[in-house]
């Protein structure tokens, strides 16, 4: 593994100078480990000893003004500084594609105001997301952010990113529920973003910056809406015909103002991997399990006994595979359903849903398999090492549109997909005007070359139809390095906005440079 | 006039445009001078010595349809229409009038109404001799717009009156023919008094009038009684006249109207007079089922841009606030438009000649 | 100062291409009152018989190609554009201090399409909000906005100037409403943000141009969420005997997750004023709230509201009180007249945002601070779980100082009092000139940042000069 020299000793020297020596290191381990995230083809080339970054020095600012010291002394030196959470993005938003400083917040992971009268609380950006969650809820409170990595990310990397919770549909995106923070600007300078939201004027900034992924300056620290610890929670699931009879219910749901904590609706073939009777592990969770062989394999079993051999040729190719247990499924679509929050409130919401499900033609399956996927619902996320260790590739994708274009975007994408790798999707987040859908898939090639490839070029056909179709190409994992061209391509002529704001606060482009097709 | 209408200058300029969005004119123009508000604060400039009173601010004081909308948004309930005269009547007397005011002028000195054709022979020929008795008591003063535009509404008139057994009610034929509204709009007072005085001389000894046109009745019942005029004690628009009668069971409907119909409520009978009532309850009483409803009805109506001599200022204007009106009535599923005024018939029949527009009165005849 | 744009034929020539006679205008009598806005500073010069500064020129746009074709006209000329709505800025947000061409949107006024299935409204940005309003009424749906010129503003306006209206509570500021919209910047460049209900796409555009006063693009078309339309509304009105009182009461019921769509908490002031037309004898702090949207919600909601005022120690007024104030909830706004019509006085409504735990404390400063000099009336209005906006009435009590030095000691009294207590001072009817300075405050370094992303994007400050303190 070819190691490139780290930061010049006078840079460290001038770090620890600012930050303190425990604060800085130039070692390769932390050099290495600051120079990955959770973009699988950055994964393909780590697990194969080939890392293709590496930030030349690491180090962990303990308040702002450090961080505002760290900033002009990088400008002075023209290298690049990359903020860096918990580096579990996956789409290579926090990779050193430059080298530069790795400016890690992990240790700026206090709680440092909890109002009870005011639901609101202040804590700084490097606090990792259950810690965050757990210290509420032991006051009594919860945030209501729930991502699938809520134990592999922090509070500044939520909002770097603009990142979604399995709650959402409740409590809303990172960007509903942070009201205001602190940031440090690129030319150096603390600004303080009021967190009296909502009543403001002027251009938002705050909402400038996130999203913004670190190209725009630091959030140091953060002040978030919270909501009492639900008292009442309720459970129920449906089984609709098909997707569009599922989605149909999902939106009258939000457009009648009843805001499930969650609503998660699987398409057939994720519901048929989610099994009635399926492995028990799975239930719940199976639509993004990403270990469907052995699963398929089980199916085929029972649907079409006559099939394992072919079906087991078919396992090689996931997609014919899927074909054939659609034809032959004909399972339906399920729906999941929590509702929380003040039991008065959540039992009326629970029961409107009920009525307006039943009306919608949806079979009442009862509370259990909303109950089994809330007890896994983070389980997924270990499914991935699990599939690169049998040398296959998982990369999920997340788009999302208004409700009127949501089937075309689901048709588009998978007819652009299926005939490359094996894909799932289910369709959670869901607003009054649109929702998003989740795909996950999973597919192989002989090497990591021809894997990024493939990889490559699947992500292409998958964004060509989302902007086809007039859909976002991000809702909740950003754009990072792997969806840059499709930000701009998206943006279009936005994008001279977007330059103005990054050119006019960050001339000597020293903000982690090179993300967000800037 | 700065005088007269201190508190409405001065409550209009200081007020955040309340009104803004029911101003016709403004609406149909997107010009911020032609609202009320701007408007009003022109006066106050001038008032103020801050303009001079010139010819394009004289303009603008014509840019108003005299609908009254505003008043319903108003809680202080002022009165833009009236103030706007008074601005046109300086206007006049300081000969900074449009020239359009100046050309009408001219014809009504030649012809006596809007028309040009002698109106009172043309009554003449409309009805029978015996319905024309200099001295009757009782009197129908037909609107000028209607011996114009639409003399069916006054053959129709007597055909109701002969199926209801009326006939103490005579049609007046004399001249002045017209009320001379359209004088007093455009800030003609000496012409529209002089007007005023000799109508008044011809029925004002009358016990009742009733007119087809609203803006007769309220010149009559109100401005020319404020003039000091001694007019009929009274004066009815022709809804109101019949609708008892109707009610009563005198009118006998042979058939119903077999169209959905849609209602227009007309500025001068509506806000200006408040009836609302009784071509609703006539309409009722022939069609299938409720005329079709503007989703602006009554008080809150939208004006058709027929008043406030816009049409002779600005004939564009007018007819585009007439079709912003139709456009709710294409969406509908009415396939006629009832009006009980000949000016809106007019303007709406102008905008677009192949919807049908019916004033009320036709529309019951056509049910005997 | 006379414009260097005065009389211009060639400029003129060149509008009247673009634009054709009839939308073009030039007379000082025109550009003149659209320099007029409704800000207590100008109205006091309106009374003093000063003029504010005019711009050149008006035109009026009817597609968005032509607000293309200024922006290259005015880049060629430097000549400033100013974008109007319908003019109804608190905060001098369309004095022309540097001439300039008025770019008044109001004939693109147009709702273009509905749908149905998404609840989103495409509307041109000319449109009135009363006319957008009542056209989603008459389909079946609202757009829960209602700021206090929801009859005198165009969309655009509201945009622009990040507008909240009284519904907040439930349907948040214009900002949470814009799904997308087309702009055009100073560059001519039309530019469009996608049309989706969330993104992670970078930095939210939307909220970039949402509130930038047309200083950074002129709107001209604008995607909104819509919401069902349920004419039904369920009131409850309560009196409290302390203020305090009722809004601890308002807090709880937010804490439940109530979600009314308009609280409002009067002082026996406001109380007074306000019901002094009605037949309804009121007095004492009224706390009134309002729950639409679905029936059987609706009425749960409102059930459990009073319920928990009861318990809060409130004495029910019944349904009429908040029924009235829904009918008359433009009225407040009429008291400007009268109070401007008096030699002297002067009326303005002053806006604190303050967090729950300090809007007992702002209150009390805000009154201590202003209460001898002014007649005052309080409300509390458009709270959220994490806190609540207190609109101060003030009018002048007696005459013992000029107008102007008593208006600049209203706002500096108010400014301290609230930053005191625990709030801020909030510029709600936009920034426009004369809250430049204090906004700039507000954001602090950030302002710095925002003036050099303007300087990049309009280099020549066509857009709207001076405002926002750009």
């Amino acid at each position: 593994m070819k190691i490139p020299a780290p930061a010049a000793p006078e840079t460290i020297q001038e770090l620890i100078g600012i930050v303190g020596e425990d604060n800085v290191s130039a070692s390769m381990v932390n050099r290495l480990m600051n120079s990955r995230d959770m973009f699988p083809v950055s994964l393909m080339h780590h697990a194969e000893g080939r890392p293709k970054y590496f930030a030349d020095v690491v180090v962990w600012p303990e308040n702002a003004e450090q961080i505002s010291q760290i900033i002009k002394l990088a400008r002075k030196l023209r290298i690049p500084v990359i903020p860096f959470g918990a580096g579990s993005g996956v789409c290579g938003g926090a990779l050193p594609i430059h080298g530069g400083i790795s400016l890690d917040l992990k240790k700026m992971n206090r709680i440092l105001d909890v109002s009870a009268d005011d639901l609101t609380v202040t804590a700084q950006a490097g606090i990792m997301g259950q810690t965050f969650e757990m210290e509420l809820n032991r006051r009594g409170y919860t945030l209501g952010h729930f991502p699938s990595s809520i134990y592999c990310s922090t509070l500044g990397g939520w909002a770097a990113a603009r990142s979604a919770g399995q709650l959402s549909s409740k409590y809303g995106k990172i960007e509903d529920i942070v009201m205001g923070f602190e940031f440090v600007q690129p030319d150096g300078r603390i600004t303080q973003i009021s967190p009296v939201s909502g009543y403001d004027s002027g251009p938002d900034w705050k909402q400038v910056l996130i999203g913004s992924e670190g190209t725009l300056g630091v959030i140091t620290k953060l002040t978030c809406r919270m909501h009492p610890f639900p008292e009442s929670r309720k459970y129920v699931a449906f089984k609709f015909p098909d997707a569009p009879a599922g989605t149909q219910a999902m939106r009258l749901i939000m457009q009648n103002g009843l805001r499930p904590a969650a609503m998660r609706l699987y398409d057939e073939l994720d519901t048929m991997l989610v099994g009635s009777k399926g492995a028990e592990e799975s239930a719940g969770v199976g639509l993004t399990d990403f270990i469907p062989l052995t699963q398929i394999e089980t199916r085929l079993r029972t649907l079409a006994p006559g099939f394992i051999n072919k079906a087991q040729r078919f396992v090689a190719r996931w997609s014919e595979a899927a074909n054939l247990l659609e034809r032959l499924g004909k399972e339906g679509c399920l729906l999941i359903l929590m509702f929380e929050g003040d039991e008065e409130i959540a039992d009326y919401e629970y029961e409107a849903a009920v009525r307006l499900c039943e009306k919608l033609g949806g079979r009442n399956c009862g509370p259990d398999p909303a109950l089994k996927w809330f007890k896994n619902r983070y389980h997924v996320s270990y499914k991935m090492s699990k599939v690169f260790y049998n040398g296959a590739f998982v990369d999920t994708i997340e788009v999302a549109s208004t409700w009127k274009k949501l089937m075309p975007l689901y048709n588009e994408v998978r007819e652009a997909i299926r005939p490359r790798a094996f894909l799932m999707a289910h369709f959670s987040h869901a607003y009054e005007d649109g929702c998003s859908i989740y795909f996950t898939f999973v597919s192989s090639a002989k090497d990591s070359v021809e894997a990024e490839k493939a990889h490559r070029k699947i992500w292409r056909l998958a964004m060509e139809a989302t902007l086809r179709v007039g859909g976002t190409v991000s809702h909740h994992h950003g754009i990072g390095l792997s969806k840059a061209d499709y930000m701009v391509e998206q943006h279009g002529d936005l994008m001279s906005i977007f330059r103005a704001v990054k050119d006019s606060g960050d001339p000597d482009n020293v903000m982690n440079p090179g993300k967000l097709g800037l | 006039m700065f005088k007269k209408y201190f508190r409405e200058i001065e409550f209009c300029t200081y007020c955040p445009k309340m009104c803004k969005f029911s101003c016709p004119v403004g609406n149909a123009s997107g010009v911020e001078s032609y609202t009320p508000w701007g408007r009003m604060t022109l006066l106050h400039m001038v008032r103020e010595g801050i303009l001079d009173f010139n010819r394009e601010i004289a303009y603008t004081m014509y840019q108003c349809a005299g609908c009254l909308l505003c008043r319903e948004y108003c809680d202080h309930l002022i009165e833009v229409p009236p103030v706007m005269i008074a601005a046109r009547e300086m206007a006049v007397g300081e000969q900074k009038e449009p020239w359009e005011v100046v050309e009408f002028l001219k014809f009504w000195k030649q012809h006596h109404n809007p028309f040009g054709d002698n109106l009172g022979a043309r009554v003449r020929t409309l009805l029978p001799d015996n319905y024309f008795n200099k001295d009757a008591q009782v009197v129908y003063l037909p609107g000028a717009g209607h011996i114009y535009n639409n003399p069916s509404v006054i053959q129709d008139t007597f055909k109701l009156f002969e199926a209801m057994d009326v006939d103490y009610v005579a049609c007046y034929d004399g001249e002045p023919m017209d009320c001379g509204s359209v004088l007093r709009e455009l800030g003609l007072r000496k012409e529209y008094e002089a007007n005023a005085k000799k109508l008044v001389d011809k029925i004002g000894r009358c016990k009742v009038v009733i007119s087809g046109s609203p803006a007769a009745v309220y010149e009559l019942k109100v401005e020319f009684d404020q003039m000091g005029l001694k007019v009929p004690p009274k004066i009815f628009h022709i809804s109101e006249f019949l609708w008892p009668m109707v009610k009563a069971g005198k009118f006998d409907v042979r058939k119903q109207f077999p169209q959905r119909v849609m209602y227009h409520d007309a500025d001068y009978l509506g806000r200006y007079l408040g009836v609302y009532d009784e071509p609703r309850s006539m309409l009722g009483a022939v069609l299938r089922e409720a005329p079709v409803e503007f989703s602006r009805h009554r008080e809150k109506a939208d004006s058709c841009g027929v008043g406030g001599g816009l049409p002779i200022t600005n004939p564009d204007l007018a007819k585009a606030i007439a079709k912003a009106r139709l456009e709710e009535f294409y969406e509908s599923d009415a396939t006629a438009l009832a009006v009980a005024c000949p000016d809106a018939q007019r303007i709406f029949q102008s905008v677009d000649d192949n919807i049908e527009v019916l004033d009320v009165i036709n529309i019951l005849a056509r049910c005997i | 100062m006379t414009s260097r744009f005065k009389g211009n034929v060639e400029l003129f020539h060149r509008l009247k291409e673009i634009f054709g006679a009839n939308r073009v205008r030039h007379t000082s009598v025109e550009t003149l009152l659209y320099a007029q806005d409704i800000s207590p500073k100008s109205l006091i010069e309106r009374r003093a018989g000063k003029t504010p500064p005019a711009a050149d020129f008006i035109v009026r746009p009817v597609a968005v190609e032509e607000v293309s074709r200024l922006m290259r006209v005015a880049d060629r000329w430097r000549i400033p554009i100013l974008p109007y709505g319908a003019g109804t800025s608190r905060r001098g947000s369309v004095a022309a201090i540097e001439g300039g061409i008025v770019c008044d949107m109001k004939l693109m006024n147009r709702v273009l399409s509905v749908d149905d299935e998404s609840l989103i409204v495409s509307a041109q940005a000319g449109i009135l909000g009363e006319h957008l309003e009542h056209e989603l009424n008459r389909k079946g749906f609202t757009l829960g906005h209602f700021p206090w010129n929801f009859q005198a503003s165009t969309l655009g306006g509201w945009v622009a100037t990040r507008s909240a209206g009284e519904a907040f509570t439930k349907y948040g500021g214009i900002e949470n409403m814009v799904v997308s919209m087309q702009a055009v910047l100073p560059d001519g460049s039309i530019v469009k943000t996608r049309t989706a209900p969330r993104s992670a796409t970078g930095p939210d555009f939307n909220r970039l141009l949402v509130g930038s006063e047309g200083a950074i693009a002129i709107m001209t078309r604008i995607k909104l969420r819509i919401h069902i339309f349920y004419p039904r509304q369920f009131h409850v009105a309560f009196r409290f005997k302390k203020f305090a009182d009722g809004a601890e009461a308002v807090r709880k019921i937010l804490h439940k997750g109530l979600r009314p769509a308009t609280v409002h908490l009067f002082d026996k002031e406001e109380t007074a004023k306000f019901f002094a037309d009605s037949k309804l004898r009121l007095s004492g702090n009224l706390l009134m709230a309002v729950f639409d949207g679905k029936k059987s919600r609706a009425e749960m909601e409102s059930e459990v509201a009073a319920r928990i005022f009861q318990e809060s120690g409130g004495e029910s007024r019944g349904e009429q009180p908040s029924q009235y104030r829904m009918q008359h909830r433009f009225s407040r706004v009429f008291r400007n007249s009268p109070a401007f019509s008096q030699p002297g006085g002067i009326h303005d409504a002053i806006e604190v945002g303050a967090p729950w735990s300090c809007v007992n404390a702002v209150y009390a400063k805000m009154v201590k601070a202003l209460g001898k000099r002014f007649e005052l009336s309080t409300f509390l209005n458009r709270p959220t779980p994490h806190g609540a906006v207190l609109t101060f009435t003030a009018s002048t009590k007696a005459v013992k100082e000029s107008d102007e030095q008593l208006l600049l000691k209203l706002w500096q009294r108010a400014g301290k009092a609230a930053a005191a207590g625990g709030g801020a001072l909030l510029h709600t009817s936009g920034v426009g000139l004369q809250s430049a300075e204090a906004f700039a405050q507000d954001l602090g370094p950030t302002h710095g940042w925002l003036k050099d992303f303007k300087a990049q994007i309009d280099p020549k400050r066509i857009l709207n000069p001076g405002k926002l303190g750009l």
